[in-house]
């Protein structure tokens, strides 16, 4: 699992607010552009010789710093030492940095598909598996950040998803942000998660699309057809009618939209009716998702009430992918292994987990289905996986 | 974690006032012993034992109980927990009816009553030489084809009938070519589509190339096997099989695999012979059948063949040809009966399947109309049978009449009110009514009224046994459910 | 021609309810309902068609008088929301008018 963000060592000595800066590893840069960027330094240690000036900041690896500089250069330039974990930034990308509380995210990577906005931690869900657990305090200022990042990405960037927390709380704030996505990056898909619950207001429901994102899909769960289990999963009465009428509204407007279940203990005994349910209501949603746990947040304090064995699970899974696939809707599984799904859903799943937390057992390394395969959730390599995880040998697996 | 509520906490009501809920509009009708089949507005249905039915309208149903929550889900009721049921039934009452709107999408040209086949059974009073008093005349097939185009359904299927309507090739030749140009000159061009039903007997190289330029489909009759096909539809020559067969192999290397499509008729002969029926289709190479029985009409009712056996017989008939088939797909051969498809379409989706004869309000005329060789224009098939019988209650009006003449005939509108089955006296009880239709022909060809009693019509005695059959296999057994849920999606 | 009696507590059960049950089986007899009161109780005289079928014949009214009634509970409830999902289904499709009037036919 890569790091994403965390502690690092700061050596200058001014009083500054969080920046975000494009990484570079030229030091050539030209002088008129260095402020917007970081300089990367990857020299192996005591061979840092000097600092170019004028960058917003200068990142060099924890080995590389040399006596010989004076501490008057590095307070000038405002140098940070990073671990070892962030060895991966590349050319492109972008961090935030944070002097006061010395603190550097990484809000993009280049070299990935997998970019996505974080806009805030508050929610009003409050899901048992939820991989994000909320915060309740005023985080007003991922938003302003998230618009100047837009403007940062690179034009040819193929993907940006916008996360939270529930991103919709900024109402009309968050529309605001999709339309300036869609005139920053004309070129770039937009996915949005949102528990779909703002959309119930149908005039929001308008608003977004009249946007009209050219290339745009929402991703609002649905975990039971009915309404007591959904609102006991998501921690929030009455969500069930509000996450429905959300969802009808952004169809009646022409909204992509994509309902997903996460199965664990709570929605697997009715994940069938459910998926029923879907394929008799919501026949005309673009697309459904059946998704495995990620052991990350609540999921872990909640793990007894959630933890049920994909394994143990696969022919209600199948049951349940039969049942939208036969009524012609779109439909994808996520973050299941292929050695614990049976063969009739290995077409739907997909290689979903974003690269940073994707990551595959030692046992995997002889599957002979291992470059098809999603693999896991970091998490789940540390902390729960099925029991039942066995290599291909040529296209079969017995399960003894 | 002491910050997550229990399930309890949400299925309580604020004071834990005990649950109350309020209906929705839903239907039952008895099933088998003392169970129901219950379906909602938009004919989903579930299986109620009858003290749960009864708890269930007396709102002693609790809230625990694992029927409430599947009456909740598939909306049977609402309570406080969810108030969205009106809202997506409407949707799904809304989708189902759409078609409507779309009006008649198939129009049927009678060209020719001439035919060289002498089936007893016959719905057509055939004719054998005179070319000239019954083909349909030039004239005649302009005003058909322009009424044809004039309707608003944005997808046109012109279905050439006869007697055998190759024998009236030219004709069939001008229609096809003058509709596609006609067609091409509209503002909002249609989908035009062509079929023609033919017994194949007469059909040659030059025809099937036509058919391939325009892409006409082919729809012929093949009743089962050598003897019982023979049996049933005499020709000079007695080979009519033959013929259907080689015709049949024609067609599908001229134009294609799926290019043909077969029908049969069931006669006192066919009763005990359904598997090897359904085995003849196989060998020929069919995805499907259609398992229809024999209509009151033409010289049917002459020869007697139409009492000659009654609904228990049909029904034993197809019971045993949907078993026969069902055990097939059990063995991995994918072939399906057409009627249980329609059918299941209407219970398990919103779709509607368009099929004129389980339509309400009836598909006379709404979903299909018939320009006979004379240039009369008929609500139906059926009605034009009628006509021939001497009743012309059914007749539209003539060609000659205008699109909107011809569709506000008031006997026509009339019949479609009276024979609505949404109000139609014990249809309107009838759990089933989503998923059946009115036939306002058939009932007034037997008893004289548009709407019938329906404990005298075998069409409600037929429809309502094969859907209970449906309703008891699938919850019997879930191969059959998953079988009967892609028949049903067409897939 | 057989014929046998059968009676039902006004309280428990409407006439429209023991009518309806009857004309069900219209194809097996022929009734006269009569009910002297509005409280009195509710009497059929069910003359078969078929002799022996008495038995199945009187169970099968009990049961569909009783479902009759279930059924105009139902209908009674569920009028008002019926009539609103049924006007919500068809509006703006062309078939009916905003205002529930049927659609003006332009000839």
């Amino acid at each position: 699992m890569l790091k994403l963000r965390g502690h690092v060592s700061y050596l200058g000595s001014r009083d500054q607010v969080p920046k975000l800066l494009h990484i570079t590893e030229n030091r050539e840069l030209p002088r008129a552009l260095r402020d917007r960027y970081a300089l990367l330094d990857r020299q192996e240690a005591g061979r840092l010789v000097s600092i170019p000036e004028g960058f917003g900041a200068v990142l060099v690896r924890r080995t590389g710093i040399p006596q010989a500089l004076e501490e008057a250069e590095y307070q000038k330039n405002e140098v940070y030492i990073l671990p070892d974990d962030y060895d991966y930034l590349a050319e492109g990308d972008i961090v935030r940095l944070s002097p006061r509380t010395k603190h550097m995210s990484v809000v993009f990577r280049r070299g990935t598909p997998n970019n996505s906005i974080l806009l805030t931690e508050r929610c009003n869900n409050y899901c048992l598996m939820c991989s994000q657990p909320p915060k309740n305090n005023n985080d007003d200022w991922l938003l302003d950040e998230a618009f100047d990042l837009v403007r940062m990405l690179p034009n040819d960037t193929e993907n940006i998803g916008l996360t939270g927390g529930e991103p919709t709380i900024y109402g009309d704030g968050f529309i605001s942000l999709v339309a300036a996505v869609k005139a920053n990056l004309p070129n770039t898909s937009l996915d949005v998660l949102s528990n779909g619950r703002s959309f119930a207001n149908e005039d929001f429901a308008r608003k977004l699309a009249a946007v009209d994102h050219p290339n745009f899909q929402i991703g609002i769960p649905l975990y039971s057809d009915d309404p007591v289990t959904h609102d006991y999963v998501v921690q929030a009465k009455g969500a069930y009618d509000e996450t429905l009428q959300g969802i009808l509204n952004l169809k009646r407007f022409g909204v992509r939209v994509e309902v997903r279940i996460v199965i664990h203990k709570q929605t697997l005994p009715r994940l069938v009716q459910t998926c029923e349910f879907i394929s008799r209501n919501l026949l005309f949603v673009d697309h459904v998702a059946l998704m495995g746990l990620e052991i990350t947040g609540f999921t872990r304090a909640n793990l007894d009430a959630l933890w049920v064995d994909p394994f143990s699970y696969r022919d209600v899974l199948s049951q349940a992918v039969n049942v939208l696939r036969t009524a012609g809707m779109n439909v994808s599984v996520y973050n299941h292994q292929l050695c614990v799904v049976n063969k009739d859903v290995e077409k739907e799943c997909r290689k979903a987990i974003s690269d940073w937390k994707n990551e595959y057992l030692p046992a995997c390394d002889s599957c002979t289905e291992k470059a098809k395969c999603g693999g896991f959730f970091s998490t789940q390599i540390l902390y729960k996986h099925s029991d039942y995880i066995k290599p291909f040998n040529s296209g079969s697996v017995v399960h003894s | 974690m002491s910050k997550f509520q229990p399930i309890t906490f949400y299925s309580k009501e604020p004071g834990n006032v005990s649950e109350q809920y309020q209906l929705l509009p839903f239907r039952f009708t008895r099933f088998e012993d003392s169970s129901y089949v219950a379906t909602n507005i938009a004919g989903e249905y579930t299986i109620l034992d009858h003290s749960t039915l009864q708890a269930f309208v007396n709102h002693k149903l609790t809230a625990t109980d694992p029927a409430y929550i599947t009456l909740r889900a598939k909306h049977f009721l609402s309570d406080s927990h969810s108030q969205m049921g009106p809202d997506l039934l409407a949707i799904k009452v809304r989708t189902r009816h759409e078609r409507l709107a779309h009006w008649t999408g198939l129009h049927i040209f009678v060209l020719t009553l001439r035919c060289e086949h002498s089936c007893p059974y016959c719905q057509v009073s055939r004719q054998s030489e005179d070319k000239d008093a019954f083909d349909m005349s030039l004239q005649h097939a302009e005003r058909g084809i322009a009424l044809a185009l004039e309707s608003p359904n944005l997808n046109i299927k012109i279905e050439f009938q006869g007697g055998e309507s190759f024998l009236s090739f030219d004709m069939m030749k001008f229609i096809v070519e003058t509709a596609t140009v006609l067609n091409a000159k509209l503002p909002q061009p249609k989908n035009l589509s062509f079929v023609a039903a033919t017994n194949l007997a007469v059909i040659t190289e030059e025809m099937l190339d036509f058919c391939a330029a325009y892409n006409i489909d082919i729809s012929t009759s093949l009743d089962g096997p050598r003897d019982l096909h023979n049996k049933n539809r005499p020709r000079p020559g007695k080979d009519s099989y033959e013929r259907t067969i080689a015709g049949i192999d024609l067609v599908r290397k001229r134009l294609g695999r799926d290019k043909v499509n077969a029908l049969m008729t069931t006669t006192l002969a066919s009763l005990p012979l359904v598997r090897e029926i359904v085995d003849e289709y196989l060998t020929q190479g069919f995805k499907g059948i259609f398992f229809r029985p024999l209509s009151p009409y033409g010289f049917a009712i002459k020869t007697k063949f139409f009492r000659a056996y009654n609904a228990e017989q049909w029904l034993k008939f197809y019971d045993d040809g949907l078993d026969y088939i069902i055990e097939l797909n059990r063995y991995g051969v994918d072939f399906r009966e057409y009627y249980a498809a329609t059918i299941l379409t209407k219970m398990l989706t919103s779709q509607d399947p368009g099929y004129v004869d389980l339509m309400s309000p009836a598909g006379i005329g709404l979903g299909a109309v018939i320009y006979n060789y004379d240039g009369a224009v008929y609500a139906s098939d059926e009605a034009r049978m009628l006509a021939e019988m001497g009743d012309m209650t059914f007749k539209l009006g003539t060609v000659e009449d205008s699109f909107e003449t011809l569709f506000t005939n008031d006997v026509f509108l009339m019949a479609l009110e009276e024979s609505f089955a949404y109000s139609s006296p014990q249809c309107n009880d009838c759990a089933f009514e989503p998923w059946c239709g009115a036939d306002p022909v058939f009932h007034w060809g037997q008893q004289q009224d548009f709407s019938g009693k329906k404990w005298e019509s075998e069409f409600c005695h037929r429809n309502m046994h094969i859907f209970k059959g449906l309703v008891s296999r699938m919850e019997t057994d879930p191969f059959v459910k998953n079988l009967f849920m892609r028949w049903a999606n067409g897939c | 021609m057989a014929q046998f009696t059968l009676e039902f507590d006004a309280k428990g059960y409407s006439l429209l309810a023991v009518q309806k049950a009857c004309h069900r089986y219209s194809d097996q007899a022929s009734f006269e309902i009569t009910q002297t009161s509005e409280t009195s109780p509710i009497q059929i005289i069910v003359f078969l068609r078929l002799a022996g079928s008495e038995e199945t014949l009187a169970q099968n009214l009990r049961i569909e008088v009783l479902d009759q009634q279930m059924r105009e509970v139902v209908r009674v409830e569920t009028a008002g929301v019926r009539n609103l999902i049924l006007a919500h289904a068809f509006s703006r499709t062309g078939l009916i008018r905003e205002d529930g009037q049927p659609p003006e036919i332009l000839i």
